[in-house]
Protein backbone atom coordinates (compact mmCIF):
# COMPACT_ATOMS: atom_id res chain seq x y z
CA UNK A 1 0.00 0.00 0.00
CA UNK A 2 2.83 2.21 0.02
CA UNK A 3 4.88 4.04 -2.24
CA UNK A 4 8.77 4.62 -1.12
CA UNK A 5 11.33 6.99 -3.33
CA UNK A 6 15.06 8.05 -1.42
CA UNK A 7 15.09 11.75 -1.65
CA UNK A 8 18.74 12.98 -0.25
CA UNK A 9 18.80 11.65 3.26
CA UNK A 10 15.02 11.50 3.99
CA UNK A 11 13.08 8.17 2.86
CA UNK A 12 9.78 9.65 1.43
CA UNK A 13 7.04 7.09 2.36
CA UNK A 14 3.53 7.67 0.43
CA UNK A 15 0.85 5.46 1.86
CA UNK A 16 -2.49 5.59 -0.52
CA UNK A 17 -5.95 5.86 0.13
CA UNK A 18 -7.27 5.69 3.05
CA UNK A 19 -5.09 5.20 6.51
CA UNK A 20 -7.30 3.35 8.98
CA UNK A 21 -7.99 0.61 10.71
CA UNK A 22 -8.61 -1.83 7.47
CA UNK A 23 -4.75 -1.23 6.76
CA UNK A 24 -2.91 0.60 9.57
CA UNK A 25 -1.44 -2.52 10.84
CA UNK A 26 0.00 -3.32 7.63
CA UNK A 27 1.59 0.33 7.60
CA UNK A 28 3.08 0.44 10.97
CA UNK A 29 4.76 -3.14 9.87
CA UNK A 30 5.81 -1.37 6.67
CA UNK A 31 7.52 1.25 8.33
CA UNK A 32 9.08 -0.85 11.35
CA UNK A 33 10.23 -3.49 8.18
CA UNK A 34 12.34 0.03 6.97
CA UNK A 35 13.46 1.59 10.10
CA UNK A 36 14.98 -2.08 10.50
CA UNK A 37 16.75 -2.05 7.32
CA UNK A 38 18.41 1.32 8.59
CA UNK A 39 16.34 4.04 7.42
CA UNK A 40 16.10 6.46 10.36
CA UNK A 41 15.14 10.00 8.69
CA UNK A 42 11.41 8.90 7.26
CA UNK A 43 8.97 11.60 5.29
CA UNK A 44 5.46 10.47 5.80
CA UNK A 45 3.90 12.28 2.44
CA UNK A 46 -0.02 12.12 2.64
CA UNK A 47 -1.09 13.76 -0.47
CA UNK A 48 -2.41 10.23 -1.31
CA UNK A 49 -4.66 10.09 1.49
CA UNK A 50 -8.04 11.10 2.08
CA UNK A 51 -9.39 9.54 5.31
CA UNK A 52 -7.59 8.88 8.91
CA UNK A 53 -8.86 7.04 11.48
CA UNK A 54 -7.46 7.03 15.25
CA UNK A 55 -5.94 3.95 14.22
CA UNK A 56 -4.50 5.70 11.25
CA UNK A 57 -3.57 8.90 13.39
CA UNK A 58 -1.40 6.44 15.72
CA UNK A 59 1.36 5.11 13.59
CA UNK A 60 2.45 8.48 13.37
CA UNK A 61 2.99 8.80 17.20
CA UNK A 62 4.39 5.34 17.57
CA UNK A 63 7.09 5.84 14.22
CA UNK A 64 7.93 9.04 15.93
CA UNK A 65 8.32 7.13 19.18
CA UNK A 66 10.42 4.70 17.02
CA UNK A 67 12.53 7.30 15.00
CA UNK A 68 13.12 9.43 18.32
CA UNK A 69 14.70 7.03 20.10
CA UNK A 70 16.90 5.42 17.54
CA UNK A 71 18.17 9.15 17.24
CA UNK A 72 16.05 9.66 13.30
CA UNK A 73 13.13 11.73 12.98
CA UNK A 74 9.88 11.60 11.75
CA UNK A 75 8.31 14.60 8.90
CA UNK A 76 4.62 14.32 7.94
CA UNK A 77 4.06 16.82 4.72
CA UNK A 78 0.54 17.55 3.80
CA UNK A 79 -1.39 20.30 2.20
CA UNK A 80 -4.73 19.31 3.24
CA UNK A 81 -5.50 21.81 5.99
CA UNK A 82 -7.95 19.48 8.02
CA UNK A 83 -4.97 17.49 8.33
CA UNK A 84 -2.70 20.10 9.37
CA UNK A 85 -4.88 21.20 11.92
CA UNK A 86 -6.15 17.82 13.51
CA UNK A 87 -1.93 17.29 13.92
CA UNK A 88 -2.40 21.11 15.66
CA UNK A 89 -4.90 19.93 17.90
CA UNK A 90 -3.74 17.20 19.01
CA UNK A 91 0.03 19.10 19.37
CA UNK A 92 1.53 16.73 17.44
CA UNK A 93 3.41 18.75 15.25
CA UNK A 94 5.42 19.80 18.81
CA UNK A 95 6.53 16.20 18.55
CA UNK A 96 7.74 15.67 14.98
CA UNK A 97 7.84 18.30 12.17
CA UNK A 98 4.53 18.40 9.77
CA UNK A 99 4.63 20.44 6.59
CA UNK A 100 3.45 21.72 3.62
CA UNK A 101 4.70 20.52 0.22
CA UNK A 102 6.25 23.72 -0.82
CA UNK A 103 8.08 24.10 2.54
CA UNK A 104 9.49 20.85 2.42
CA UNK A 105 10.85 21.88 -1.16
CA UNK A 106 12.54 24.54 0.65
CA UNK A 107 13.60 23.35 3.19
CA UNK A 108 15.58 20.69 1.03
CA UNK A 109 16.85 23.00 -0.67
CA UNK A 110 19.09 25.02 1.67
CA UNK B 1 33.37 31.62 12.88
CA UNK B 2 29.69 30.94 12.69
CA UNK B 3 28.88 29.81 16.16
CA UNK B 4 25.45 28.01 17.20
CA UNK B 5 24.06 31.42 18.14
CA UNK B 6 24.65 32.94 14.66
CA UNK B 7 22.49 30.03 13.56
CA UNK B 8 19.78 30.61 15.56
CA UNK B 9 20.09 34.07 15.05
CA UNK B 10 19.58 33.47 11.15
CA UNK B 11 16.60 31.17 11.81
CA UNK B 12 14.60 33.57 13.89
CA UNK B 13 15.30 36.39 10.90
CA UNK B 14 14.07 33.86 8.75
CA UNK B 15 11.00 32.87 10.63
CA UNK B 16 10.60 36.81 11.45
CA UNK B 17 10.62 37.73 7.39
CA UNK B 18 7.95 35.26 6.97
CA UNK B 19 5.36 36.06 9.85
CA UNK B 20 6.11 39.79 8.82
CA UNK B 21 5.32 38.63 5.08
CA UNK B 22 1.93 40.03 4.73
CA UNK B 23 0.90 41.40 7.66
CA UNK B 24 0.17 44.94 6.47
CA UNK B 25 -2.20 43.45 3.96
CA UNK B 26 -3.53 40.96 7.10
CA UNK B 27 -4.08 44.09 9.03
CA UNK B 28 -6.39 46.14 6.57
CA UNK B 29 -7.99 42.75 5.91
CA UNK B 30 -9.13 42.54 9.35
CA UNK B 31 -9.46 46.22 10.33
CA UNK B 32 -11.88 46.40 6.65
CA UNK B 33 -13.84 43.90 8.61
CA UNK B 34 -13.94 45.15 11.87
CA UNK B 35 -16.09 43.64 14.32
CA UNK B 36 -17.24 40.17 11.92
CA UNK B 37 -13.81 38.97 13.08
CA UNK B 38 -11.81 36.42 10.46
CA UNK B 39 -10.58 34.16 13.33
CA UNK B 40 -8.25 32.11 11.60
CA UNK B 41 -6.54 35.02 10.14
CA UNK B 42 -6.19 36.99 13.58
CA UNK B 43 -4.85 34.33 15.18
CA UNK B 44 -2.56 33.01 12.02
CA UNK B 45 -1.12 36.59 12.78
CA UNK B 46 -1.17 36.34 16.88
CA UNK B 47 0.69 33.09 16.47
CA UNK B 48 3.29 34.34 14.18
CA UNK B 49 3.92 37.68 16.48
CA UNK B 50 3.72 35.36 19.48
CA UNK B 51 6.58 32.82 18.64
CA UNK B 52 8.98 35.95 17.90
CA UNK B 53 8.05 37.25 21.41
CA UNK B 54 9.31 34.07 22.51
CA UNK B 55 12.19 33.52 20.27
CA UNK B 56 13.31 36.82 20.79
CA UNK B 57 13.23 37.04 24.60
CA UNK B 58 15.33 33.62 24.16
CA UNK B 59 17.99 35.35 21.74
CA UNK B 60 18.28 38.84 23.72
CA UNK B 61 16.92 40.28 21.27
CA UNK B 62 14.85 43.00 23.74
CA UNK B 63 13.70 45.42 21.92
CA UNK B 64 12.27 43.23 18.69
CA UNK B 65 10.90 41.04 22.30
CA UNK B 66 9.12 44.03 23.81
CA UNK B 67 7.23 45.46 20.49
CA UNK B 68 6.59 42.04 19.78
CA UNK B 69 4.94 41.53 23.40
CA UNK B 70 3.00 44.79 23.25
CA UNK B 71 1.40 44.02 19.47
CA UNK B 72 0.52 40.81 20.34
CA UNK B 73 -2.00 42.05 23.66
CA UNK B 74 -3.63 44.07 21.00
CA UNK B 75 -3.95 41.36 18.61
CA UNK B 76 -5.09 38.58 21.78
CA UNK B 77 -7.79 40.82 22.64
CA UNK B 78 -8.92 41.30 19.17
CA UNK B 79 -9.14 37.53 18.65
CA UNK B 80 -10.85 37.30 21.93
CA UNK B 81 -13.43 39.69 20.64
CA UNK B 82 -12.47 42.05 23.37
CA UNK B 83 -12.14 45.38 21.14
CA UNK B 84 -13.15 46.23 17.40
CA UNK B 85 -9.90 46.64 15.30
CA UNK B 86 -10.82 50.09 13.99
CA UNK B 87 -8.19 52.09 12.75
CA UNK B 88 -7.17 53.31 16.18
CA UNK B 89 -6.52 50.24 17.19
CA UNK B 90 -4.70 48.46 13.75
CA UNK B 91 -2.82 51.99 12.95
CA UNK B 92 -0.16 51.67 16.04
CA UNK B 93 -0.43 47.57 15.04
CA UNK B 94 0.95 48.32 11.42
CA UNK B 95 3.51 51.05 12.69
CA UNK B 96 4.58 48.32 14.62
CA UNK B 97 4.88 45.80 12.20
CA UNK B 98 6.63 48.08 10.02
CA UNK B 99 9.52 49.10 12.89
CA UNK B 100 9.84 45.03 13.81
CA UNK B 101 10.50 44.43 9.94
CA UNK B 102 13.19 47.01 10.00
CA UNK B 103 14.98 45.70 13.10
CA UNK B 104 14.99 42.53 11.55
CA UNK B 105 16.67 43.57 9.02
CA UNK B 106 19.54 45.14 10.93
CA UNK B 107 19.04 42.62 13.66
CA UNK B 108 23.29 43.04 14.93
CA UNK B 109 21.81 46.79 16.09
CA UNK B 110 18.11 45.52 16.89
CA UNK B 111 18.76 46.15 20.52
CA UNK B 112 19.87 49.81 19.98
CA UNK B 113 16.33 50.75 18.95
CA UNK B 114 14.16 53.30 20.98
CA UNK B 115 10.68 51.29 20.77
CA UNK B 116 9.38 52.94 23.41
CA UNK B 117 6.91 55.58 21.23
CA UNK B 118 5.02 52.48 19.37
CA UNK B 119 5.03 50.63 23.02
CA UNK B 120 3.15 53.62 24.50
CA UNK B 121 0.96 54.17 21.17
CA UNK B 122 -0.01 50.52 21.56
CA UNK B 123 -0.58 50.83 24.74
CA UNK B 124 -2.77 53.93 24.45
CA UNK B 125 -4.92 52.04 21.67
CA UNK B 126 -6.11 49.20 24.26
CA UNK B 127 -6.16 51.82 27.34
CA UNK B 128 -8.71 54.18 24.83
CA UNK B 129 -10.77 50.80 24.46
CA UNK B 130 -11.02 48.33 26.89
CA UNK B 131 -11.32 48.44 31.12
CA UNK B 132 -8.03 48.06 33.11
CA UNK B 133 -9.62 44.55 34.47
CA UNK B 134 -9.44 43.57 30.77
CA UNK B 135 -6.18 44.28 30.59
CA UNK B 136 -4.76 43.46 33.74
CA UNK B 137 -6.12 39.30 32.85
CA UNK B 138 -3.40 39.71 29.59
CA UNK B 139 -0.11 39.27 31.82
CA UNK B 140 -2.16 37.00 34.28
CA UNK B 141 -2.49 32.95 33.77
CA UNK B 142 -3.99 30.18 35.17
CA UNK B 143 -3.70 26.36 35.96
CA UNK B 144 -6.46 24.20 35.23
CA UNK B 145 -7.48 20.57 37.06
CA UNK B 146 -9.47 18.00 36.67
CA UNK B 147 -12.35 18.07 39.68
CA UNK B 148 -9.73 15.22 41.40
CA UNK B 149 -7.40 18.14 41.52
CA UNK B 150 -4.35 16.60 39.17
CA UNK B 151 -3.52 19.39 36.22
CA UNK B 152 -5.49 19.55 33.17
CA UNK B 153 -3.75 22.75 31.95
CA UNK B 154 -0.82 24.65 32.73
CA UNK B 155 -0.59 28.34 32.38
CA UNK B 156 -3.58 29.13 30.46
CA UNK B 157 -4.10 32.69 30.04
CA UNK B 158 -6.38 34.23 31.98
CA UNK B 159 -8.55 36.50 29.22
CA UNK B 160 -8.78 33.57 26.81
CA UNK B 161 -11.23 31.84 29.72
CA UNK B 162 -12.76 35.34 30.67
CA UNK B 163 -13.35 36.69 27.01
CA UNK B 164 -15.55 33.66 26.91
CA UNK B 165 -17.41 34.10 29.84
CA UNK B 166 -18.11 37.30 29.23
CA UNK B 167 -20.00 35.59 25.82
CA UNK B 168 -22.12 33.33 28.03
CA UNK B 169 -19.94 30.42 27.23
CA UNK B 170 -19.00 27.60 30.41
CA UNK B 171 -15.74 26.42 30.22
CA UNK B 172 -15.45 22.57 30.77
CA UNK B 173 -12.02 20.20 30.34
CA UNK B 174 -13.12 17.07 28.05
CA UNK B 175 -11.38 13.83 28.05
CA UNK B 176 -11.63 11.96 24.91
CA UNK B 177 -10.56 8.38 24.32
CA UNK B 178 -9.79 8.51 20.19
CA UNK B 179 -11.12 5.07 20.14
CA UNK B 180 -13.69 4.17 22.80
CA UNK B 181 -15.54 7.46 22.06
CA UNK B 182 -14.56 8.33 18.58
CA UNK B 183 -13.44 5.12 16.50
CA UNK B 184 -16.35 2.74 18.28
CA UNK B 185 -18.78 5.22 17.21
CA UNK B 186 -18.10 4.89 13.43
CA UNK B 187 -16.04 8.62 13.21
CA UNK B 188 -12.75 9.84 12.48
CA UNK B 189 -10.78 12.29 14.66
CA UNK B 190 -11.47 14.79 11.89
CA UNK B 191 -15.36 14.51 12.20
CA UNK B 192 -15.32 14.57 15.45
CA UNK B 193 -13.68 17.66 16.07
CA UNK B 194 -15.55 19.28 13.14
CA UNK B 195 -18.48 18.33 14.99
CA UNK B 196 -17.37 19.97 18.78
CA UNK B 197 -16.97 23.23 16.83
CA UNK B 198 -20.45 23.36 15.95
CA UNK B 199 -21.50 23.70 19.70
CA UNK B 200 -18.54 25.32 21.25
CA UNK B 201 -14.31 26.70 20.95
CA UNK B 202 -11.47 24.98 21.30
CA UNK B 203 -9.64 26.44 23.79
CA UNK B 204 -6.97 24.33 24.22
CA UNK B 205 -6.27 20.59 23.72
CA UNK B 206 -3.42 18.31 23.63
CA UNK B 207 -3.01 14.50 23.00
CA UNK B 208 -1.35 12.40 25.84
CA UNK B 209 1.38 10.16 24.32
CA UNK B 210 3.07 8.66 27.37
CA UNK B 211 2.53 5.00 27.73
CA UNK B 212 1.96 4.45 23.58
CA UNK B 213 4.40 1.71 22.38
CA UNK B 214 6.73 1.80 19.80
CA UNK B 215 6.69 0.32 16.07
CA UNK B 216 7.32 -2.70 17.75
CA UNK B 217 3.96 -3.49 19.07
CA UNK B 218 0.87 -3.67 18.21
CA UNK B 219 -0.84 -0.38 17.97
CA UNK B 220 -2.99 1.00 21.11
CA UNK B 221 -6.22 0.68 21.41
CA UNK B 222 -6.68 3.82 23.68
CA UNK B 223 -6.00 7.41 22.86
CA UNK B 224 -6.29 10.35 25.15
CA UNK B 225 -7.10 13.76 23.65
CA UNK B 226 -7.67 16.65 26.55
CA UNK B 227 -9.66 19.49 25.38
CA UNK B 228 -10.18 22.95 26.97
CA UNK B 229 -13.84 23.67 25.59
CA UNK B 230 -15.72 26.96 25.93
CA UNK B 231 -19.57 26.53 24.77
CA UNK B 232 -22.92 27.97 25.80
CA UNK B 233 -24.61 25.12 26.27
CA UNK B 234 -24.21 22.75 30.03
CA UNK B 235 -22.33 20.21 30.47
CA UNK B 236 -25.27 17.35 29.75
CA UNK B 237 -26.20 18.92 26.66
CA UNK B 238 -22.71 19.30 25.44
CA UNK B 239 -21.90 15.63 26.49
CA UNK B 240 -25.30 14.09 24.11
CA UNK B 241 -24.29 16.89 21.35
CA UNK B 242 -20.83 15.88 20.70
CA UNK B 243 -21.32 11.87 22.02
CA UNK B 244 -19.27 11.88 24.57
CA UNK B 245 -20.48 10.34 28.30
CA UNK B 246 -20.84 13.29 30.85
CA UNK B 247 -19.06 11.55 33.13
CA UNK B 248 -15.09 12.73 31.06
CA UNK B 249 -16.95 16.55 30.52
CA UNK B 250 -15.67 18.53 33.63
CA UNK B 251 -16.26 21.92 35.07
CA UNK B 252 -13.29 22.79 35.55
CA UNK B 253 -10.79 23.70 39.20
CA UNK B 254 -8.60 26.71 39.26
CA UNK B 255 -6.17 25.31 42.02
CA UNK B 256 -4.53 28.46 42.37
CA UNK B 257 -6.70 30.91 44.38
CA UNK B 258 -5.36 34.13 42.26
CA UNK B 259 -6.68 32.59 39.09
CA UNK B 260 -9.92 31.45 40.52
CA UNK B 261 -11.11 34.33 41.98
CA UNK B 262 -10.65 36.93 39.46
CA UNK B 263 -11.97 34.26 37.00
CA UNK B 264 -14.83 33.88 39.11
CA UNK B 265 -16.07 37.27 39.81
CA UNK B 266 -15.91 38.01 36.61
CA UNK B 267 -18.27 35.22 35.70
CA UNK B 268 -20.86 36.72 37.14
CA UNK B 269 -20.29 40.13 35.66
CA UNK B 270 -21.02 38.57 32.05
CA UNK B 271 -22.66 40.72 29.82
CA UNK B 272 -22.61 40.61 26.46
CA UNK B 273 -23.52 37.43 24.46
CA UNK B 274 -22.73 36.87 20.80
CA UNK B 275 -22.37 33.87 18.89
CA UNK B 276 -18.98 32.41 19.19
CA UNK B 277 -17.45 30.89 15.61
CA UNK B 278 -15.52 27.81 16.26
CA UNK B 279 -11.82 28.02 15.50
CA UNK B 280 -10.09 25.23 14.54
CA UNK B 281 -6.65 27.26 14.78
CA UNK B 282 -6.07 27.74 18.75
CA UNK B 283 -3.16 28.89 19.84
Amino acid sequence: MIQTQKINDTLMVSPQGQLDASCAEEFRQDLLELVQSGENDITIDLKDVDIMDSKGLSVFIVCHKTLAEKGGKLTVVTDNEDFRGLFHVMRLDEQFTVCGSEELVAGSSK
Amino acid sequence: MANENDELILSFVEEANEVLADVENDFLTIEEAGANINKELVNKIFRGIHSLKGSSGFLGLKSIGTLAHEMENVLNLIRNEEIVPNSRIVDPLLKGADVLRSMVGNIESSNEVDVTEQVEQLKASLAAETSEETRELLDREVDIAFPNGSLAFVMVTEIDLVSRQRQGCNIFIIEVDLFADVHNKKRTPLEFLKNSYQHGELIQSYMSTAGIGDLTSDLPDSLNFVILFASKLDQKELGKKIEIPIKQVHPPLFPGSNGSVAIRSIRSGAKRCSSIEACPWHC
